[in-house]
């Protein structure tokens, strides 16, 4: 299942993020909502639309079909918002839009979004309007009702998915207030509120829209609509004629066809059976950036390989034991072996887009043989006692199995035999057997770029993988006290001490930030290069953007 | 009618073979680690929705129950539903076998008399400038791995050298497998590939050792043409054990192709078996292993009827 057997739900419901407002308040943004969205508007378009050699923009060429090319399986599901693999996030991208999106520093605008205005007083309270004259897929125009239904499904405490949006909202909350707006009362303050409907899962269905789990069908309000669906093999999806974006979509068709592994994409890709190959391996990059016919897209906005170190379990209780793992490896030297230098380094920390990132301003940790062997041998291990475990890792990305292999050797060696860590790749069902299973000390995961606090709370919340916070901790309370919080100086007091903690006592050890890329044919054209959470800056928003030349 | 008999007899130990195959089958996907309702909802799912599920799909009836149920449904035409798509198994499955024996039959069409001519011909050239390449081909061929001569293909064919042919199949759902007729050769060529170096070196051993028989010296001692020798004797005998390779042959071919599936992501039941295994779809998974053995069961009753039809003294010595 190549680099893709990922954790949808990982990227679903890490809703709880922020906005940095800096020192403009919060009243001053909200009056300049409508005109950032027009401006928004106006940057993706000309983003998108790449200047030819005489300087002039060329000309849109309608019709066609696009071919993409994606690792998918018999699993592969449509669901608006319970969604598993890659291949399902592209085919939820391509039929439903949600109400805000993000730029490219992951704050919510209105660019692309089907909301008109989104306000609030307190932070409990929000008020969410949409543009005029959105219509389904089945030709029903948006209304009200269809909001009040897409959030009382998505807050559903019956339904998988969605955990994180749990503490913050009910189907109870939600109230409509006429025809093109909706009420959405909080169970506790969250003045971020905003990065939630810009996540790429808080879609909007219609109203009675109910097929979780396996279903094979998808009525939205995006560019393209399901005209077939067979799992494992392919989609198609047609132009949606009354397409509220109006000129928009380009293309005639979408087809979405999956792969059995990486190697059948990037052949196809080659061979020109497909357009865009989304996902390439690193080591298949070199050949792809020769290609005469294709171009490669590097994301690099963030996408993370945390090896998890689980807290509360030996080795790793002593948080010497943490800390002296961190010192040991040598990033730079990781990041070549592992990546080929496709990406950047990484303090143990994560969403480098985010304005939060790295609050505290702490330099990069150098290798730092000496002190972790202080460390340790002062926790009492020794060359005769030394620190054992085993790093789990999954078959089917070969990033996460490489990293695991050459942090283990990096540490074993470097420790001169005080550490004497194994690696251990799992063939098969290492989601379901291994991935934060009891008895597992120490193991790999992946996260897509995202902002600080989704990221926060998809690693305390939804996937506590390191068991991270320990008793006692204040981070869970300061999370929600940072969400809260509208006054920027205070809230940036929390979060300095919020990743104070993280950077002292955490148990993830996150080398390097990973370049997430994906090829294409030189015929493609409108795609923004810029990073986005998602790839090929959310596939051309929702391929609405793409045309073929 | 002897022969009758012999049939009989076979395919009553073909159905004793089948049964314990299934025995196996289940009980090997039984020992699978973590179970279908866990790999089906995914890690963010919660107890009740595991356990409701595994009702649903009965996960909690004992073994045996759940081994009789699955044989008196097979039995009966039922091969149950998948776990993954809830779809009827011969629903799901059938547009797969359909392009699996679409492969297979058009491999083995093109294969098996090619490697017999190739077989034959190296006999009768021993030694010759044709038999010492025809050898020495099918014998580096047959060393090398399926992935490693449809890699090459691809690469020489598709994406590096020539751009001449598609470097996968795309076969629409519900389109015939002839509906993207040059997505089909490359598998192809790689499955003749495969298969004719065994075949055309059994043949051209079996050829060589007919050929140096009595009887085919007589033959040409009485003065017959090499013509008629060669068809009315020597061929005959040479292919009886031709065809138990063949059969063998054609019966990897029915579960040997998933590599080549997957290769080409081909919509076959090889890459239908390999992604339910990782999805422990295990109704999809017990059929079409089922279903392979039946292949080769049937591949080998076949042959051995093939072979003694073709030997006359096999033929005469049944009783």
């Amino acid at each position: 299942m190549g680099a893709t057997r990922k954790w949808g739900f990982m990227e679903i419901f890490d809703n709880q993020g922020n906005i940095n407002l800096g020192e403009v308040s919060r009243r001053d943004l909200l009056r300049g909502a409508g005109a950032l969205a027009i401006m928004g508007g106006v940057v993706s378009t000309i983003g998108a639309s790449p200047l030819n050699a005489m300087g002039r923009m060329p000309a849109i060429k309608k019709g066609g079909s696009l071919r993409v090319g994606v690792v998918g399986d018999i699993k592969d599901r449509l669901d608006a918002h319970w969604i598993v693999s890659i291949p399902d996030i592209v085919r939820l991208n391509v039929g439903f839009e949600t109400l805000m999106t993000y730029d490219e520093s992951f704050q919510p605008t209105y660019a692309d979004g089907l909301a008109e205005e989104v306000t609030t007083t307190d932070g409990i309270n929000w008020i969410i309007r949409v543009k005029k004259g959105i219509e389904f897929h089945d030709g029903k125009t948006l209304n009200g009702d269809d909001l009040v239904y897409s959030w009382q499904r998505l807050s559903d405490p019956k339904a998988v998915h969605s955990k994180s949006l749990r503490p913050f909202l009910n189907p109870a909350g939600v109230s409509k207030v006429d025809d093109r707006t909706v009420k959405l009362t909080l169970l506790q303050a969250n003045s971020d509120f905003r990065v939630t409907l810009a996540t790429y899962t808080s879609t909007v269905v219609p109203v009675g829209y109910e097929n979780f789990g396996i279903n094979r069908t998808q009525v939205g309000t995006g560019p393209y609509k399901l005209k077939s669906f067979t799992p494992g093999v392919e989609s198609t999806h047609v132009r949606h004629a009354n397409y509220w974006d109006k000129g928009k979509p380009h293309l005639d068709e979408v087809r979405i066809l999956s792969f059995s592994d990486t190697t059948a994409l990037t052949n196809a890709l080659q061979g020109g059976q497909i357009d865009v190959a989304i996902n390439v391996p690193l080591a298949m990059l070199p050949t792809l950036k020769k290609d005469k016919n294709l171009d490669v897209y590097s994301n690099s906005a963030g996408k993370i390989t945390p090896i998890c170190l689980v807290i509360d379990m030996d080795p790793f209780k002593d948080v010497r034991t943490r800390q002296a793992m961190k010192m040991l490896i040598d990033r730079k030297k990781l990041l070549k072996q592992v990546l080929s230098n496709n990406g950047r380094l990484s303090n143990d920390d994560y969403s480098p887009a985010d304005p939060n990132y790295n609050a505290n301003g702490y330099p990069m940790q150098e290798q730092d043989i000496r002190g972790a062997l202080k460390l340790l041998s002062a926790v009492g291990f020794s060359k005769s006692n030394p620190v054992v475990f085993d790093l789990k890792a999954p078959d089917d990305d070969a990033a996460l199995s490489g990293l695991a292999k050459a942090f283990v050797e990096q540490v074993n060696t470097a420790s001169g035999g005080v550490v004497k860590a194994t690696a251990t790749t799992v063939a098969v069902g290492y989601w379901d057997t291994t991935y934060m299973a009891r008895g597992v000390n120490a193991f790999m995961t992946y996260y897509n770029p995202k902002p600080y606090f989704p990221q926060f709370s998809g690693m305390v919340f939804s996937y506590p993988e390191t068991h991270f916070p320990e008793p006692g901790s204040q981070a869970k309370a300061n999370y929600y006290a940072a969400l809260a919080e509208v006054g920027p100086n205070r809230r940036a007091a929390i979060i300095k001490r919020m990743q104070k903690e993280e950077h002292e006592r955490g148990g993830y050890i996150i080398p390097y930030f990973v370049n997430a890329s994906d090829s294409y044919t030189k015929k493609l054209q409108g795609v923004n290069k810029r990073n986005a959470a998602l790839p090929l800056d959310y596939y051309g928003m929702h391929f609405k953007n793409l045309w073929l030349a | 009618m002897p022969i009758i008999k012999f049939i009989t007899r076979r395919l009553g130990l073909g159905v004793v073979t089948l049964f314990a195959v299934s025995l196996l089958i289940f009980l090997v996907t039984q020992a699978f680690p973590s179970d279908p309702a866990q790999a089906i909802l995914g890690r963010e799912t919660t107890p009740e929705s595991l356990d409701a599920l595994r009702q649903e799909l009965g996960l909690y009836r004992p073994a045996v129950t759940q081994f009789s149920d699955w044989l008196i449904g097979i039995l009966h035409g039922d091969f149950g539903k998948s776990f993954v798509t809830q779809m009827q198994i011969s629903e799901y499955i059938a547009p797969r076998v359909g392009n699996s024996l679409f492969l297979m039959v058009v491999g083995a069409l093109l294969s098996v008399p090619l490697s017999v001519a190739i077989g034959a011909f190296s006999a009768l050239r021993r030694d010759r400038r044709f038999d010492t390449i025809s050898s020495t081909t099918s014998l580096i061929l047959a060393a090398i791995p399926e992935f490693v001569m449809g890699t090459a293909l691809i690469l020489f064919f598709s994406t590096s050298i020539f751009h001449v042919l598609p470097a996968i199949t795309l076969i629409d759902a519900g389109a015939a497998p002839w509906s993207d007729p040059s997505g089909v050769v490359l598998p192809i060529f790689t499955l003749v590939l495969a298969v004719t170096p065994y075949v055309s070196r059994t043949m051209r051993a079996s050829m060589v050792e007919i050929l140096e028989s009595d009887y085919v010296e007589m033959a040409r001692l009485k003065g017959m043409s090499e013509r008629v020798v060669l068809i009315r004797h020597a061929l005959p005998n040479a292919l009886g054990p031709v065809f138990q390779v063949i059969a063998l042959n054609l019966a990897y071919l029915a579960g040997g192709t998933v590599i080549v599936e997957r290769l080409f992501n081909y919509p076959g039941i090889g890459s239908a078996l390999a992604d339910s295994v990782r999805a422990r779809d295990l109704p999809v998974i017990q059929f079409l292993a089922l279903m392979i053995a039946g292949v080769y069961v049937l591949m080998n009753l076949v042959a051995d009827v093939a072979t003694v039809l073709a030997t006359p003294r096999l033929r005469t010595s049944l009783k």
